[in-house]
């Protein structure tokens, strides 16, 4: 059970002067029950490859397979595998609009015909992931909450399609800290809870440190880099900085304090822990 | 060194839609010196974006008054001189782009001022120049990165001689290094052309190299100071729902354990010289 791309490339406006080549001979598998990030310089490709995990794009060369199905192929078999790989995408609030709160969620999972009793379960439960009570929040407008919470509606709007596979493309992107924790902390929650398998795109090295099993760097269209986010963090920082992006603040504040002598240890991704390392290695240089 | 904006007894009201008044800025007072780099931190819905607003007369005060470089806001007569006084970029370069050649979206700005062709051209090349983007003023702005697009918005802006820049969490869409070129643009347009900078940001690690920070709480301004003075205090920026640097979060966990540090440190190179003094 699987996402897997196979020898997938994808090129934009072939044939024009403007040609340009998104994606380059990817080949990709995502297992169920992953936690996926994928990294990279804006304009890496990252976008383009997660509009082709569900079908959105179709590859100019090359096969995606949603759980052994072709996503490009005819048939029901691919619609069936269209619809276990939910998408949100960028900024998903501009996306809200049914007139309450419960009503807009509820708009995809009646677009599975689904009975009414189980659109009613998968809305409460969608509201809950969103953390707003249902008898309070249920009949409000959308439009009426902060810029946090309307986003955490258009991702539950998602999650109540109950996705096999959830992509996320830069969830947090113009939150404040506090609705950036919420949602990260949600999102971790559901794919502890439910397994869902998890595919974030973002520019924070911290969630990514923090969440991910598995971290994809993009860069120039080539799936660069493929691990597990602390190895590529320690072992790659050259080629992650060549990539655009950048490791975690934490390794970068552990590496500055090596670099002035102090033995810490560098492969703690959390301020906690960090703080706990450093002050180990303070004791130790003061009592020799 | 004058005031660039003065903020005095400012409140901001508005309807919202369910007929009910939200007062979105209540009671600011703030001032902004010329030459000044001023970053103004705070969770969503504190009031940073309406504050902005009302720097280029965006929006006009419900009480209280705005100056921008000696004039009132309210002055309708002046409004055009605030306008070009003050230019504001915002969060997502995408909307703020109308041209599709680099160089024409640029002078979009001065030939809406009737400014003469030959000094069009001039000023065009100086903005390009001066955010490092001259090799590509040819292109189209479409097919840019996020940070070259957002470098392009900023060009426009400054091709319009503003005296001070409102930047609107400039960075929000950015990747880490676009983040970066964007703000040593910044930087070097505050430093070197004296431009003042008023700077929205969710990214505390932009804000500690302002010369002063301002920190938005439901509408007022809940304190200000020296970025190491602002974070400092950890404990009250992490009540407000904010980050603090790295630097200052760590540091502040040591001295808990009782290792003797040294107040204000923000940054690693702070921590690391008093770690290994």
């Amino acid at each position: 059970m699987s996402i897997k791309l196979t020898n997938v490339s994808y090129t934009y406006m072939p044939g024009t002067p403007y040609e340009r080549h998104a994606l380059k001979n990817i080949n990709l598998e995502i297992q169920r029950g992953e936690f996926v990030g994928i990294i990279g310089h804006t304009g890496s490709g990252k976008s383009t490859l997660v509009q082709h995990l569900n079908g959105l794009i179709k590859p100019t060369a090359g096969t995606v397979t949603v759980d052994g199905a072709d996503l490009n192929a005819k048939g029901p078999e691919a619609k069936q595998a269209r619809l276990k790989v939910g998408m949100v995408f960028q900024y998903p609030e501009h996306q809200l609009f049914e007139e309450t709160i419960a009503a807009d969620i509820a708009f995809g999972p009646k677009n599975l015909s689904l009975s009414a009793d189980e659109i009613d379960r998968r809305v409460r439960q969608a509201m809950k992931f969103a953390g707003l009570d249902y008898d309070t929040y249920a009949g409000r407008s959308p439009f009426q909450l902060s810029g946090g919470q309307m986003r955490r509606v258009a991702i539950a709007g998602v999650v109540a399609l109950e996705p096999d596979y959830l992509i996320l493309d830069e969830p947090s992107a113009g939150l404040d800290p506090r609705g950036r924790d919420e949602i990260f902390g949600e999102i971790r929650e559901l794919h502890k809870r439910t397994g869902t398998t998890v595919v974030l795109v973002t520019h924070n090295m911290e969630e990514v440190a923090r969440l991910a099993t598995r971290l994809i760097v993009m860069k120039r269209g080539e799936a660069i880099l493929d691990g597990r986010p602390l190895d590529i963090f320690r072992a790659s920082r050259a080629a992650l900085l060549a990539a655009g992006v950048d490791v975690p603040l934490v390794t970068s504040l552990l590496g500055e304090l090596k670099a002035h002598g102090l033995d810490v240890d560098e492969t703690v991704l959390t301020p906690d822990k960090a703080a706990e390392t450093i002050f180990d290695a303070a004791r130790r240089r003061a009592s020799c | 060194m004058g005031d660039m904006i003065k903020v005095e007894k400012m409140c901001h009201a508005y309807l919202a839609s369910d007929g009910s008044e939200v007062t979105a800025l209540d009671n600011i007072n703030l001032t902004i010196g010329a030459g000044e780099f001023v970053a103004i931190i705070g969770s969503n819905g504190s009031g940073k974006s309406t504050l902005a607003k009302h720097f280029n007369a965006l929006l006009l005060p419900s009480a209280g008054d705005c100056w921008v470089d000696g004039i009132n806001t309210r002055d309708g007569a002046r409004l055009w001189d605030v306008r070009q006084t003050v230019g504001m970029v915002f969060q997502n370069p995408d909307n703020q782009i109308v041209a599709a050649i680099v160089e024409e979206d640029v002078a979009f700005g001065p030939e809406n001022l009737g400014v003469p062709p030959a000094e069009i051209e001039r000023r065009v090349a100086e903005a390009l120049s001066a955010v490092g983007m001259t090799e590509y003023r040819h292109h189209a702005p479409h097919l840019l990165s996020g940070g070259q697009k957002q470098r392009v918005a900023i060009a426009g802006v400054l091709a319009m001689r503003p005296k001070c820049l409102v930047l609107d969490e400039p960075t929000a869409m950015l990747d880490p290094q676009g983040r970066q070129e964007v703000v040593a643009t910044v930087h070097r347009l505050n430093k070197e052309e004296g431009i003042t900078v008023a700077y929205i940001t969710h990214f505390m690690e932009e804000a500690v190299v302002a010369d002063r920070v301002v920190v938005m709480e439901a509408g007022k301004v809940a304190f200000m100071g020296t970025p190491s003075e602002v974070f400092s205090q950890v404990e009250r920026l992490k009540q407000l729902g904010l980050d603090v640097p790295l630097a200052a979060d760590i540091a502040s966990r040591l001295r808990a354990k009782g290792v003797a540090l040294p107040d204000g440190i923000i940054t690693n190179q702070e921590l690391a010289v008093s770690l290994c003094r």
